[in-house]
């Protein structure tokens, strides 16, 4: 079973990727090659990732993510997670991963509003 | 105790699988959704273990029932090396493969009840529950 | 206790039986004695000593019952009879048709107190014997014929007796028929009768249980039905102790009073988290000025729902941490991380308005 792609969108300067299924290994490793051959064709800005349709976040997700946001953030592209469900976040953090190097916010929207209000610049919110 | 339901682990996408069916029998077994969140991301790190260090094995699933509680048995077997030191590979930030080594201690503190069994050279089997409140 | 019934029977039987033979035999006797003196017949004599040894042997045997077996007892007195038949067979040929028959009665005596293999060879025995007698007493003259007066005599007193005998057999027979009927009919229906009374004793004792087993039933239906009830009103308790409280759009307070167990935690982290999903807060306060200690596993649990918290895009604030427990937490080397702490709320809010550049949305006004 080939394992299906990930949909990854642009609006202006900002890629949106929304994962909609069970991220299994293989598609979340090609996401990543994607995204950055993406950001790199497009000289994007900002990536929001959300989350809202994933119902469970292992440790190789988790640690998946916190690398997306460092590799993007050495491309010059802001990290943004959106949509991560209470039970989701609860879980990682009981598993030891607070994903300090990635910024977020509660939804898409709150998400794009972040970098319309130009706080791109790198840097941690309260870890 | 029910029939237990299992997944053969042979690929990354059988963690999924697994994963899902744990789930699946948490929520059909009542428990809140922060609590199937964590009984699959336990069963999730559980499988990988296997699937990272021993190629191949099994998760099974079952309800349990211990003076009128329920709850959620998880075994994930294998026939793999084995573990040489189980205290080490207990600890966070441990591991023999890439990655950052959460997969046991991390399981450990999501569920309620966790068993490890390892010999070098034959397999390992890691038992685990969670009680409904 | 058939058996012994059967025994006991068989004794009493016997006991008639013999019974009736002594005065018979004993009359026998002495009448012969009587006729053999009046009439100075050496043959009456001999009947007498015949007739005299089964008195004789009657009375052993009524002496012996219950100290030597029924069989040996009635062994005796058959070979007593068959000796005197064959005397008087012998002697008086006369006699012989009766004594013939004798013979059969002896072995209808002897029939219900002996075993079968026994009677058989009895019946053979007899028969045999029978047979001898007969020829015997054809081919074998000892005495000159009695004289008629005499035969006849003897004749009557012997046909007599034979058929007293006899008849008393055959009436203790009927007897013994009518008591085993009696005996089978009473146990048929003694046992008819236990067998209702135990079926009605076991369906009763069914019945009993099965009210026992219903009532366990009930009883257990019940304790779970308790128990989830009281499951249920802990939930709510705990729900109802963990309140949050929106101030301003996008902030959330909540007030932390009493002990912060690992499931109040739980709780609480499900509630903010939920709370901040909903209402979209930027801005979480949690009002620690309830809480009479903070421990590890209090800072523990603050530091954790907050990374959580951070992980939907808000931020964690921390008010109210009272002198005391200021110098607990250093003592215990707990460290807050970079969670923002301020005094009260006005100074969190305002702090974290500054800290953040956070614009209030909309109610512009111009």
């Amino acid at each position: 079973m080939e394992a299906l792609r990930i949909p990854i969108l642009k609006i202006g300067a900002t890629l949106i990727a929304s994962i909609q299924t069970e991220l299994h290994d293989a598609s979340a490793v090609q996401f990543k090659d994607d995204l950055l051959e993406r950001i790199h064709t497009t000289r994007a800005r900002g990536v929001i990732i959300d989350l809202t349709a994933v119902e469970v976040v292992d440790s190789f997700i988790g640690r998946l993510i916190s690398d997306i946001g460092a590799m993007c953030g050495l491309m010059g592209a802001q990290v943004v997670l959106t949509g991560l469900q209470p039970a989701v976040a609860i879980t990682l953090v009981e598993l030891g991963l607070e994903l300090p190097r990635v910024q977020t916010a509660l939804n898409l929207e709150k998400g794009l509003a972040l970098f319309q209000n130009g706080s791109r610049e790198a840097g941690d919110d309260q870890p | 105790m029910t029939s237990p339901k299992q997944v053969a682990i042979r690929s990354d996408f059988d963690i999924v699988t697994a994963r899902t069916t744990a789930r699946d029998l948490a929520k059909q077994l009542g428990f809140g959704a922060i609590d199937q969140a964590r009984i699959a991301t336990a069963v999730s790190e559980l499988a990988r273990n296997i699937f990272l260090y021993a190629g191949m094995g099994t998760v099974s699933v079952c309800m349990v029932e211990l003076r009128g509680r329920r709850g959620i048995e998880i075994v994930c077997a294998d026939s793999g090396p084995g573990i040489a030191d189980m205290e080490r590979v207990m600890q966070d930030g441990y591991s023999t493969s890439r990655g950052m080594g959460m997969g046991l201690p991390g399981a450990k503190r999501l569920m309620d009840e966790f068993d490890l069994q390892s010999q070098e050279g034959v397999g390992t089997t890691v038992t685990c529950r969670k009680w409904r409140a | 206790m058939d058996r012994q019934h059967d025994l006991a029977d068989q004794v009493a039987w016997l006991r008639q039986t013999v019974q009736w033979m002594i005065p018979i035999g004993i009359g026998s006797t002495l009448i012969y004695g009587a006729g053999a003196a009046l009439f100075a017949q050496p043959l009456l004599a001999l009947m007498a000593g015949t007739t005299l040894l089964v008195s004789i042997a009657s009375v052993w045997v009524r002496w012996s019952i219950g100290r030597r077996s029924i069989p040996t007892l009635v062994l005796a007195l058959v070979l007593a009879l068959w000796t005197t038949i064959v005397v008087v067979s012998i002697t008086i040929p006369a006699t012989l048709p009766g004594t013939v028959a004798a013979l059969v009665m002896t072995i209808a005596l002897a029939l219900p107190y002996v075993p079968s293999a026994m009677l058989r060879w009895l019946s053979l025995a007899g028969w045999l014997l029978s047979l001898i007698t007969v020829v015997l007493a054809r081919y074998l003259t000892i005495f000159a014929p009695l004289p008629q007066q005499v035969a006849d005599m003897l004749y009557f007193f012997v046909t007599l007796a034979v058929v007293a005998v006899c008849l008393l057999l055959l009436w203790q027979f009927h007897a013994r028929l009518t008591t085993s009927l009696q005996h089978a009919q009473t146990a048929n229906s003694a046992l008819v009768q236990a067998q209702a009374g135990l079926e009605a004793q076991v369906a009763e004792r069914t019945a009993t249980l099965r009210n026992a087993l219903d009532d366990v039933e009930a009883r257990a239906a019940d304790q779970t039905r308790m128990r989830e009830e009281l499951e249920q009103q802990r939930e709510a308790i705990r729900e109802l102790s963990v309140p949050v409280i929106p101030v301003l759009v996008g902030v959330l307070v909540m007030p932390l009073v009493g002990a912060l167990d690992s499931a109040r935690a739980a709780v609480v982290a499900e509630q903010v988290l939920h709370a901040v999903e909903q209402r979209g807060a930027r801005m979480v306060i949690f009002d620690v000025t309830g809480l009479p200690i903070i421990d590890t596993q209090v800072a523990q649990v603050l530091l954790h729902t907050t990374a959580a918290v951070r992980l939907l895009g808000a931020q964690v604030v921390i008010v109210g941490i009272r002198p005391e427990v200021a110098q607990t937490m250093v003592t215990l080397q707990l460290d807050l991380g970079a969670i923002a702490t301020y005094p009260d709320l006005q100074e969190a809010v305002a702090g974290t308005l500054r800290a953040t550049g956070w614009r209030q949305p909309e109610r512009v006004r111009t």
